[in-house]
């Protein structure tokens, strides 16, 4: 059995009693969370599905915990299906990764059936129906615990797989770093399709910590301070834009002081939204955890102090210093180490590293490779430097990518819909920030109607990924060198 | 403003924030049921509600929305007011 499941197992044995996951009102003890995840994986089992990867389709219920374990269990691996985006896009996924079964609860049944047929679906009310299947055993820890989609420049999105033993690299440092207990009530408002949710998860359940799940649907910040302010949930992960919202709807006036822990991640923190957040939650520490999906969740952590201040820059936090198992290196572009305060690009390596993207060797050599003592390297693309107080900071991107509430987003794969959808070469995304909040613009060359072209963008993308607004104009500004005048398009446009 | 013109005020908003002006929502209608209805729309419904109907809805009003019947019956609690 992997040790993540091990870890698990021990508190369903001391204390199966103990509540494992709270979601609205609904909730399950340790011992209820396996037996579920025992019964799906042998469900899993005598279904006798060809050899791949189960689908978990986001139900954001109970039952969809229970069912990572249970691909687990059964000695596969997951790939999360997230139902807010679009069926093209779900279809690549399942398509691209060879997904063999979903697990879904019977009211999305009609939706999973447009990826794979009905013999391949795993309802979950079927089975809790149990057939006397043994469970499969000890499972190598190079097996593949989950593999992750991501946003890929060219359109075709990035399937990111993550082993057992990746994920056993961070938790090792989670546990160290984070240690938790019976007492605890750690927040996971995080999709599952959005790695920081596997953080959460397994940082809580390893150490037999209570899971707190918002709802996920309207206003994920306002559903995420309702769940920590109903159920006292004292370990909080946020991305910093949540704070955007609660600071819009008036919310930040009610005092949370049972928070003692609160982590941002998924985009850069600016220092005052810290600042804003400990004048709520007035007895919470607070870290910055920065790290692509590549490197398993997070490859560096920062956490705030009195110096922080001084150590900003453009306003924004530094992401600190790297985990236990991630080693790091700040090169410039023939691969050299800078200097102290040089800017450079963030190199990661270690055991949380992955190996390579699903089906993309060529993606995969760009940004992936073994040194001479075997370790895996990734590189980022992230721009940063090392301060004074070797404290690495972040300073932007070497590419087009973006973060959209925490959502990795190619300006490049958004502009490539969009030609597709305009059949012409001649549009161009922005992202533009607005009042602390990013949000994408995007100008088309010609008569187009907006909200046609919204929905049909809509189709191919997830939400996070489709414009805020389309802008028609009779001709795309060029400047001197003739490429488009994204300068003058963002003063004429966005900026008010 | 009776409940019925709140409704059409109410799909009104809707149809200007989705860019869609096909859309009709009922009393059991929830972010489930459109597409693109995600955390920022949210925001520019309750943002746009205030500024149709001249009220102001804070987060722990939010918190207990869970369809578009609450929100009618909110905006008439708040204009009877």
């Amino acid at each position: 059995m992997q040790a993540v499941l091990k870890d698990i197992f021990q508190t369903v044995s001391v204390s199966p009693n103990r509540k494992a996951l709270i979601i609205a009102s609904d909730e399950w003890s340790y011992a209820a969370l396996w037996n579920y995840a025992t019964a799906y994986s042998k469900w899993l089992n005598a279904r006798a599905l060809p050899d791949g990867k189960i689908g978990i389709y986001t139900d954001n219920c109970k039952e969809m915990y229970a069912a990572i374990l249970a691909t687990w269990l059964a000695g596969r691996s997951f790939i999360p299906l997230n139902h807010k985006f679009p069926k093209e896009r779900l279809k690549s996924i399942t398509e691209e990764s060879g997904v063999v079964g979903i697990f879904c609860l019977e009211s999305s049944q009609a939706n999973c059936l447009e990826f794979l047929p009905q013999e391949a679906l795993i309802l979950y009310n079927a089975a809790t129906m149990l057939p006397n299947v043994e469970l499969s055993e000890s499972l190598a820890s190079e097996d593949l615990a989950y593999t992750l989609f991501t946003s890929g420049s060219t359109g075709i999105p990035k399937g990111i797989p993550i082993g057992h033993r990746h994920l056993q690299a961070l938790l090792e440092d989670m546990k160290e770093r984070y240690p938790l207990g019976e007492n605890d009530r750690v927040l996971q408002a995080f999709e599952l399709s959005f790695d920081v949710s596997i953080a959460c998860i397994f940082t809580a359940w390893v150490q037999g910590a209570t899971l707190v799940v918002p709802d996920l649907n309207g206003i994920t910040a306002i559903n995420a301070f309702k769940a920590i302010y109903d159920h006292q949930v004292n370990f909080v992960t946020l991305p910093p834009s949540a704070l955007f919202y609660l600071r819009r709807l008036r919310m930040l006036s009610m005092p949370l002081p049972w928070v003692t822990k609160t982590i941002f991640t998924g985009e850069a923190l600016p220092y005052n939204v810290a600042l804003e957040w400990k004048s709520c939650a007035i007895n919470t520490s607070v870290d910055n955890a920065y790290g692509p999906t590549e490197g398993t969740v997070w490859s560096l952590i920062y956490a705030l102090d009195e110096h922080t201040e001084e150590q900003t820059i453009n306003g924004l936090c530094p992401i600190g210093k790297p985990t236990r198992h991630v080693q790091m290196r700040i090169v410039d572009d023939k691969g050299e180490d800078v200097g102290q305060n040089e800017r450079g690009e963030l190199w990661i390596g270690g055991p949380q590293i992955f190996h390579g993207y699903v089906n993309q060797p060529d993606k995969s050599k760009e940004v992936v490779f073994q040194d001479n003592q075997g370790v895996y390297w990734y590189k980022t693309g992230d721009i940063v430097l090392k301060n004074d107080h070797d404290q690495v900071v972040y300073v932007n991107r070497k590419d087009n990518q973006v973060q959209i509430n925490g959502f990795r987003v190619e300006l490049g794969e958004v502009e490539h819909h969009l030609r597709g959808i305009i059949k012409s070469e001649a549009a161009v995304v922005l992202a533009h920030e607005n009042n602390g909040v990013l949000e994408l613009f995007a100008f088309v060359q010609g008569k187009w109607d907006e909200p046609s072209l919204m929905n049909e963008m809509r189709l191919k993308v997830p939400g996070y990924m489709v414009p805020r607004s389309i802008f028609a104009l009779e001709a795309l500004p060029v400047n001197t060198s003739g490429k488009v005048d994204k300068t003058l398009l963002r003063s004429k446009y966005l900026i008010r | 403003m009776n409940n019925e013109q709140i409704f059409e005020k109410v799909n009104q908003v809707f149809r200007v924030i989705f860019k869609n002006e096909s859309i009709t929502v009922n009393r059991e209608t929830t972010a489930k049921d459109i597409a693109g209805w995600d955390s920022i729309t949210h925001l520019d419904i309750i943002t746009g509600m205030e500024e149709a109907f001249q009220v102001e809805i804070t987060g722990f009003e939010v918190m207990n929305l869970n369809n578009v019947g609450d929100l009618l019956d909110l905006l008439a609690q708040k204009l009877a007011e």
